[in-house]
């Protein structure tokens, strides 16, 4: 039973860091780089978010619409100014990935330098009452977080095979140049996908505000945590990364549990992952590309 | 005064990293984000060898940068071989995992609350005789054959194996000397700081002496001295803007990548011949004048 509760945590927290993972895995498949201005998203939509339900007292689904549009439209921003240019340019990836860590220096401190680095409590804006099922807890929070990932990703889904425009997104993932030739608005695209990654990044800074508090740094550390699920599941696919995700939380709540305790965490994530990139440095399901000569 | 003889002692050991990272990720293109973790061996084997086993401070550091030697081949031997990206996720997993054993290891390192009461020893002038030896090295190797397999191995791997290059041998060579430097750096801001905790030397570190390297140029070692100088130590001439000096440098950043993505100096490299050629350019005016006054050759 213990396990078992233990379990239910691993699953919430899973998805969560799936959550982000499939935000930053997005990006990463039509633009092939690894965008870490991903965390500064978070951030202002957390921050957003938290006072339109501190100060406008609004409740939970308006808080989380005004979060997810915030991230939207920063992510559209910051591709516009930061990475459109070099694009055309036809600039070398790790100029996207330069550019892409210096946003997210610059966002992060200009948050400290004009709201401050406290930590802002949430008001109590979903119900506080646990479920008791059996001798299981599982709380209001666990529920919201994982049926809040659950939707998304069904979205995400729907739109990516269902859509015109999600057929674009694919092509596009598949080779930017062919699918320009196809008659595909490449720059329509890539600010849709930005969008979609933004809103992402508003849902897991509303729900990692409502369970952890809001802070400057909330939007760097989660985002290491995904950028780690999304390798190991494979950074080139959405499925590897929600899979990397939930075996990232399932590793961490066994070490919490463990005789090592919480402190041996980071420890026993990064050295699993430097032995997954060892033996298999695409990912569990991620495409091997071949390094072009 | 003593306020500025800080700062350039400060300014200087960054110098040093940076210089590390122009050798492994301008000159020949590894993203390493793992430069930090080396500072950190370097750094608490430099303090701990000193502060527990009585070691002589200059014998201490240089024992950092053998830790950092010994440590670095065998971070190396796997990941060189990986493709670009994830030689970066590697070494940035590498860097975490050192920052997460020194917080693990409290005995040792004092885990997060750190650990205090280091002696000063280092002081400007041995910074800049470190920083002038450093930049010695380094434009000599970038000026030699090392330098020039480097730059082809940037350029095109495939291309640089197939003219002969070893260069799985090379990657490792230059990637052992900027892990080194960078253990030197460590070493010698321990020694400064009177303090020292696992979560400085964090993967943000990394990425901005990375990002310095682009910001000057990654085909000119005097781009990255320079950027060094001008985004360290500007800033701390704004001090009372501490927080937005940041925020200003990040845009700085962005600004260049953007618009002048080949960075600050270019191709630009100090020499003595670059010196010759702009003082006989001034004087060329001069004697063109005397030359067409005169009629005299």
């Amino acid at each position: 039973m213990y396990i078992l509760q233990q379990f239910i945590n691993a699953l919430t927290t899973g998805g969560v860091y799936a959550l982000i993972a499939v935000g930053f895995a997005i990006i990463y498949n039509i633009l092939r780089f690894s965008n870490w201005s991903y965390g500064a998203t978070i951030t202002v939509s957390s921050y957003a978010g938290y006072y339109v339900a501190s100060q406008l007292h609004f409740s939970f689904l308006p808080s989380l619409l005004v979060a997810m549009s915030t991230g939207g439209v920063l992510a559209v921003l910051i591709e516009l100014v930061a990475f459109r240019r070099i694009r055309k340019q036809k600039g070398p990836l790790i100029y996207f990935f330069v550019t892409s860590v210096s946003v997210s220096t610059g966002v992060q401190f200009l948050v400290l330098a004009t709201i401050g680095g406290y930590f802002y409590n949430w008001p109590q804006i979903i119900p506080g009452e646990a479920l008791h099922i059996g001798s299981l807890t599982v709380s209001t929070m666990n529920v919201l977080m994982g049926g809040a990932c659950l939707m998304a990703l069904l979205v995400l889904n729907f739109v990516l095979f269902r859509t015109r425009m999600g057929m674009a997104v694919r092509a596009a993932a598949c080779d930017l140049g062919v699918a320009a030739l196809m008659g595909v608005n490449i720059d329509q695209v890539i600010s849709f996908i930005f969008f979609v990654s933004g809103a992402m990044a508003g849902l897991v800074g509303t729900l990692v505000g409502i369970a952890y508090t809001t802070y400057p740094q909330l939007g760097l550390e989660s985002m290491i945590k995904g950028f780690v699920a999304a390798i190991i599941g494979g950074l080139g696919s959405i499925s590897g990364a929600v899979l990397g995700s939930m075996l990232l939380a399932l590793v961490e709540t066994a070490v919490i549990t463990s005789p090592l305790g919480a402190s041996a965490t980071p420890v026993v994530t990064f050295v699993l992952l430097l032995i997954l990139l060892f033996v298999r440095p695409t990912g569990i399901l991620g495409k091997s590309g071949s390094e072009k000569a | 005064m003593s306020y500025y003889m800080d700062l350039a002692t400060l300014v200087g050991i960054q110098v040093i990293a940076v210089v590390g990272v122009f050798a492994i990720s301008g000159l020949t293109g590894l993203m390493s984000l793992g430069q930090g973790g080396f500072m950190a061996i370097g750094a608490y084997t430099a303090v701990l060898t000193n502060m527990r086993l009585g070691v002589p401070w200059p014998l201490a550091i240089l024992l950092g940068m053998v830790a950092v030697c010994i440590v670095s081949p065998i971070v190396g031997y796997p990941s060189l071989r990986l493709r670009r990206d994830f030689f970066a996720i590697a070494t940035f997993g590498f860097g975490e995992a050192v920052t997460a054993l020194g917080r693990m290891f409290t005995q040792v390192t004092g885990g997060t609350m750190g650990l205090a009461g280091i002696p000063r020893f280092t002081n400007v002038w041995i910074v800049a005789f470190a920083v002038g030896a450093t930049i010695f090295m380094t434009a000599n190797l970038k000026n030699s054959r090392l330098g020039r397999n480097s730059l082809a191995i940037r350029s095109d791997e495939l291309s640089a194996e197939a003219a002969g290059i070893d260069v799985f041998g090379h990657k490792m060579k230059v990637f052992v000397y900027g892990a080194s430097l960078a253990g030197l750096a460590g070493g010698l801001q321990a020694f400064f700081i009177h303090y020292m905790d696992p979560m400085i030397f964090n993967v943000w570190t990394s990425v901005e002496q990375v990002v310095l390297v682009y910001f000057g140029g990654i085909n000119s070692l005097t781009g990255c001295v320079v950027s060094t100088l001008l985004l360290s130590a500007l800033p701390e001439a704004f001090r009372f803007a501490r927080l937005w000096r940041v925020v200003i440098y990040s845009v700085f950043v962005v600004v260049i990548l953007n618009l002048r993505p080949q960075g600050l100096l270019g191709d630009y490299e100090l020499s003595l011949a670059s010196i010759r050629g702009a003082l006989s350019n001034c004087c060329r005016s001069r004697r063109k004048r005397y030359t067409e006054s005169t009629g005299l050759e």
